[in-house]
């Protein structure tokens, strides 16, 4: 009966309930960045390079594109004009008959009626950027064929865009956790990503979010690179301090960012979770456990909460002795980190992008707090 | 009564002795015995897209004047790959007059491939209907208002609806067919189809219970939805035979399938249903297999088999289930025309034999029958009740008998076209009599590919590659207390070479169960009854002298009947006895009147790899046995006949070191494997009860499938402890005695008892190593 939260907090985590993908982990990770040589509805200049023009970006990670009337105030106070969106996941498909569809495309953002005509209306001068999460499965299934799944990725995400009157697309971004045994098949489909949108004459730019042990390899074959300065800790360590932001874990990279052979544009977290840890173990991710209740909960260390009692939380049981870890990312570290990024940058023009769009996370930050976090100091 | 209970002591020591290992060892293979599902029935939605398509493609071989034959008809309507040059239709379509029927097949093929790219996980609209009617098809509708003729509108229609369906637009899909089809029957093809595409507008508007009913109606049970789907088609459309494919799907659910019962009867009893013996077989299934009442499974399976069936399939699977209710209720005096029935039909009934007709022999103890079952179904050929003889979709080989051989097994009910890649690959490995062929003989048989048993018959017989003697190194380790044996030999068994003949095979295991003089007599038995079933099954064994010959010598060896086993042994070729696998694994190399001394100084004949192993490697000697015989028989007449008590004291402790080496090192000349885990009939596929009737394989006298330290091996030992001491106590003389405690390898026993004597002497100045001293 005590079916610990493990099931369900494992359950959210996989289907990124905080982050709206189902990428299989805490999800953070999207990317950036912004070519762009043709909006013409940007206001501000565009970057030397043909990059992004100056407006305020932010990425987009919910399976539906709906916003609140308090998300539609924030992008018009901060003047954000664009929204780095998640398109799809790329995951495998083992059962699939033949090898093309091997990988499919996975909670595929939906646009209603009503975002459809605001998309078309108000939303008109928006930049959008499709992004597309590609799973290190996928990646590994179809090593060898990145061709084919490059053209499926093109020939949807532009289907997509048309389909959901997707403004001012100049852009597409991949974002994949690759590493060194698997970069060589990245490089592979970011090239035939960017074959695939030239024959379908697709003035697009493509760009690729960076991680930050990602910098230490050769750089993607792309145009531009969102460097990811979130989840940069070890979620599932009990004795993490922060592992949606922490100095300590950014520091080291600080040192590969000048030097780093692709134009940057950077993006900084707005969100918080919670961490379940039983007997030491990390359970799942949770928001809204109100650790603050001194009957159920007490506190242990500084952000972290022992229950005193099995809770019950969304159907489910924290149990007794649990260990909850709760991680912000405050405009303080945010920008502390965001000021040694800014100098290793050396006045390079950049954009700085807010993952993500969430009103339940931006409400905690004062709107001096999210400009200075937009703010590239230029 | 289990039948070990009369076996000779000899037998259950052969078994006692085998013992489980980790380890690979030489067998028994584990003892594949089927238990056919014996209700299967195609998917229900083959059952349903077959069934249309067959229907579609005589419709247009009518359309030709019958005079192109289906395949073509096949080849070129569903087939997406370029078809023969000599294809008849294709033929029949470039004539001039029939261009409105290719014009139609390129449109079809067209809207066939739209929505197949709609299918992929990949596929995403490009443009937003906003309500608006989407324009992707209407080419089909622009070409379809464009024909004037009439003998194609009716499939124009069908077309039209598939387009209208493709693009959502429900509602005058649904319109669309109530006008277009007006005019035809309710029994045309093309009309019937299009209801489902009409079921189909109806559940995605919002009316699931008029699309059930006409999904219902149309066949595809699949499709219906939040209702009991079996209910609903045994109301409406009782007779369609995506129902009983539906039910047979779901016969390994005996909960479920008792809930049916009551509609079962229902449909059973059903005047619009004409494929009766669908239904009492059904029922006769479950009262069989789940309720075991057996009168009741009788009953209805004699009533089934004389009724219609929806296909000659099913008609051979309620065949099989009355042979198999008729096994069960021990109706002898059907069997020998169902297996000549059996023969003819190639319907399979090797599992029925094994799981009902063996056992019911062996329970009446009549051994003869049943090793004649045995060894009939051990050399039946692989062929599943469920195998059907349709032809197969390969390019004819240039010889005909193999091609015959191939095809005659390939084709499976549920399985309409197994890759043409492998039957060519196999094919071209036949020719070409590459070494690959047995490769791909075992990936089909993976596969549970009916292919797989003509290529190993084929391999059989066309590929008996030499054996390598370095190949086949054994290594062996024998506990110290004598009773545990771990070896493994690298003899493969999924190789050619490994003799498939010898102790794999379930009859032979049974004759060795047996003791020589059973086995003798039930050989004459079956040598000479009248019977006529014995007749009609005497063929189906194998009929080389050498294997019986060699087993009873065996089992006489066990016995210690050495006479008769010299007697039987002499009349074994040496051929055969270098084909049998305990000769390729180089068991049959020791010398069983070596002593063995200690177990552990394992280096006196071939060497300490380490303190517990050795190898050797492989070495033939398929005299081993006779010449063991002999030596025992001439051992025995010493015993008594020796010339002086000194040579009559040698010749008995010679013989008790022989027969306890023939249980023990040397086992191999009483056994024909050791070390494994012998699970020889337990089922392995399917559902039913582990067949506990042929206990004697593994159930031996503790009653664990495993017997580490059996009775009868302590029983060995113990004997040839009283032997050896009995014939220690036969020498008269210091001299002779200080020789045979030497022989043992009892040495601290020689120096220290009889220091004197030439063996002290030569143990003092030849033993070196301290171990021996020990």
């Amino acid at each position: 009966m005590k079916n610990i939260i493990v099931g369900v907090l494992a359950a959210m985590l996989a289907m990124g309930m905080l982050s709206g993908c189902n990428n299989g982990k805490p999800s953070p990770e999207k990317a950036l960045n912004g070519t762009d040589t043709t909006t013409t509805t940007d206001t501000l200049t565009a970057h030397a390079s043909g990059l992004p023009a100056a407006k305020n970006a932010m990425y987009y990670w919910r399976t539906e594109l709906r916003f609140s009337p308090e998300e539609l105030a924030f992008m018009k106070r901060h003047h954000v004009g664009r929204l780095y969106l998640r398109m799809f996941d790329v995951v495998t498909d083992p059962t699939a008959p033949i090898l093309e569809e091997r990988t499919a495309p996975n909670a595929s953002v939906r646009v209603g009626d009503e975002e459809y005509r605001l998309l078309a209306d108000s939303l008109g001068n928006f930049t959008f950027v499709p992004v597309v999460y590609v799973t290190l499965d996928a990646l590994k299934t179809m090593q060898g064929h990145e061709g084919m799944l490059a053209d499926n990725i093109v020939s949807r995400v532009t289907n997509m865009c048309s389909y959901n009157g997707l403004p001012n697309v100049a852009e597409l971004q991949l974002d994949c956790d690759w590493t060194a045994s698997t970069e060589e098949s990245f490089f592979s489909l970011c090239d035939s990503v960017a074959l695939a949108l030239k024959e379908k004459d697709l003035p697009w730019k493509l760009s690729s979010t960076i991680r930050l042990h990602q910098l230490r390899r050769k750089a993607p074959p792309v145009d531009r690179g969102v460097l990811m300065v979130y989840n940069t800790g070890n979620f599932s360590s009990p004795d993490a301090e922060n592992s949606i932001i922490h100095l300590n874990d950014v520091k080291p990279y600080l040192k590969l960012i000048p030097d780093y052979e692709l134009p940057l544009d950077v993006a900084y977290p707005s969100y918080s979770w919670q961490l379940v840890f039983h007997k030491r173990k990390f359970v799942g991710l949770a928001n809204g456990i109100e650790v603050t209740d001194t009957t159920r909960f007490a506190a242990v260390g500084p952000r972290l909460y022992k229950a005193l009692q099995d809770v019950p939380y969304n159907g489910k049981l924290i149990l007794a002795g649990d260990e909850i870890r709760e991680e912000y990312s405050t405009a303080k570290d945010v920008v502390e980190i965001k000021n040694l990024i800014e100098s290793k940058l050396s006045g390079k023009p950049h954009t700085n992008i807010i993952y993500h769009l969430d009103n339940r996370n931006l409400s905690k930050y004062t709107p001096n707090e999210i400009e200075s976090i937009f703010s590239t100091g230029r | 009564m289990k039948l070990k209970a009369f076996f000779p002591l000899a037998v259950s020591v052969v078994a006692s002795i085998v013992v489980p290992m980790s380890a690979e060892a030489c067998g028994p293979d584990y003892r594949f015995i089927p238990v056919e599902d014996y209700f299967y029935y195609g998917e229900p939605q083959d059952v349903h897209q077959w069934a249309k398509r067959a229907e579609n493609v005589r419709l247009w071989q009518r359309l030709t004047g019958a005079t192109v034959p289906e395949a073509d008809i096949r080849a070129v309507v569903y087939d997406d790959g370029p078809v023969t040059p000599n294809n008849k239709f294709q033929k029949f379509l470039a004539q001039g007059k029939n261009s409105d029927i290719r014009q139609f097949l390129q449109l079809a093929k067209r809207l066939a491939s739209d929505r197949e790219k709609e299918s992929s996980p990949w596929y995403y609209p490009a443009q937003r209907s906003n309500g608006e009617p989407s324009t992707e098809f209407d080419y089909v509708l622009e070409q379809a208002k464009a024909y004037k003729g009439k003998r194609l509108a009716d499939r124009y229609a069908y077309q039209v609806t598939r387009a209208l369906f493709a693009a959502h637009r429900y509602a005058d899909c649904i319109a669309y067919v109530d006008s277009a089809f007006a005019p035809y029957p309710s029994t045309n093809l093309l009309k019937r189809m299009a209801m489902e595409y009409v079921a189909g507008s109806w559940a995605r508007l919002g009316d699931p219970e008029k699309a059930n009913l006409l999904f219902a109606r149309s066949g595809d049970i699949l499709s219906i939805k939040d209702t009991d789907p079996v209910k609903l088609m045994a109301k409406e459309n009782p007779a369609a035979p995506e129902l009983i494919a539906y039910v047979a799907q779901r016969v390994g659910n005996p909960d479920y399938m008792r809930s049916l019962l009551p509609t079962l009867r229902q449909i059973a009893a059903d005047p619009r249903v004409s494929n009766k013996g669908d239904w009492n077989f059904a029922l006769a299934y479950v009262a069989g297999r789940y309720d075991h009442n057996l009168p009741l499974a009788k009953q209805l399976i004699y009533t089934a088999v004389n009724q219609p069936f929806s296909t000659p399939a099913l008609k051979a699977l309620a065949d099989a289930y009355r042979t198999k209710v008729d096994a069960q209720t021990h109706t002898a005096t059907n069997l020998l025309p169902d297996l000549e029935r059996d023969m003819a039909l190639q319907s399979g009934s090797a599992d029925i034999i094994y799981n009902d007709w063996v056992p019911y022999y062996l329970d009446k103890k009549d051994y003869a029958t049943a090793l004649l079952l045995c060894a009939y179904a051990d050399n039946y050929p692989d062929r599943s009740p469920m195998l059907h003889s349709i032809p197969c979709p390969v390019t004819q080989p240039s010889n005909q008998k193999t091609y015959q051989k191939l095809t005659s097994s390939w084709l499976h009910f549920n399985t309409p076209s197994p890759t043409e890649a492998q039957t060519h690959a196999a094919w071209e490995d036949i020719k070409t009599g590459s070494p690959s062929l047995y490769n791909a003989a075992s990936e089909l048989y993976y596969q549970r590919n009916p292919l797989s048993k003509a290529l190993i018959d084929i391999v059989a017989v066309n590929e008996q590659p030499p054996l390598h003697e370095d190949s086949y190194p054994v290594s062996e380790y024998f506990d110290l207390d004598g009773n545990s044996y771990y070896y493994y030999s690298l003899i493969d068994h999924e190789k050619p070479g490994f003799n498939a003949n010898d102790y794999s095979s379930l009859s032979f295991q049974m004759m060795g169960s047996l003791s020589s003089a059973q086995l003798e007599e039930v050989l004459r038995q079956i040598q000479t009854s009248s019977a006529p079933l014995y007749k009609f099954l005497r063929p189906h064994i194998l009929a080389n002298p050498d294997y019986y010959n060699e087993l009873i010598a065996t089992l006489a060896l066990r016995e210690e009947n050495y006479a008769r086993a010299e007697q039987y042994l002499s009349r074994v070729s040496d051929a055969y006895l270098r084909s049998m696998n305990i000769d390729k694994g180089g068991y049959l190399s020791r010398d069983p009147f070596l002593p063995y001394t200690s177990r552990l100084a394992y280096e006196t004949e071939w060497g300490i790899q380490d303190h517990a192993t050795f190898k050797h490697e492989y070495t033939s000697n398929p005299r081993a046995k006779l010449n063991f015989a002999r030596d025992m028989l001439a051992y025995q007449k010493a015993m008594t006949q020796g010339s002086t008590p000194n040579d009559r004291a040698m010749a008995a402790l010679k013989y008790a070191i022989g027969r306890r080496n023939s249980f023990q090192e040397c086992w191999a000349l009483t056994q024909y494997w050791r070390g494994e885990y012998v699970d020889l009939a337990e089922t392995s596929t399917d559902f039913d009860t582990p067949i506990r009737a042929y206990d004697f394989f593994y159930n031996y006298d503790s009653g664990a499938r495993y017997n580490s330290a059996g009775t009868d091996a302590r029983a060995v030992e113990a004997r040839y402890n009283r032997d050896v001491a009995a014939a220690l106590a036969q020498f008269s003389t210091p001299e002779a005695r200080a020789e045979a405690l030497a022989l043992l390898g009892r040495l601290p026993e020689v120096v220290k008892l009889y220091p004197s004597t030439p063996a002290a002497h030569r143990i003092a100045t030849s033993c070196d190593r301290w171990q021996t001293w020990l």
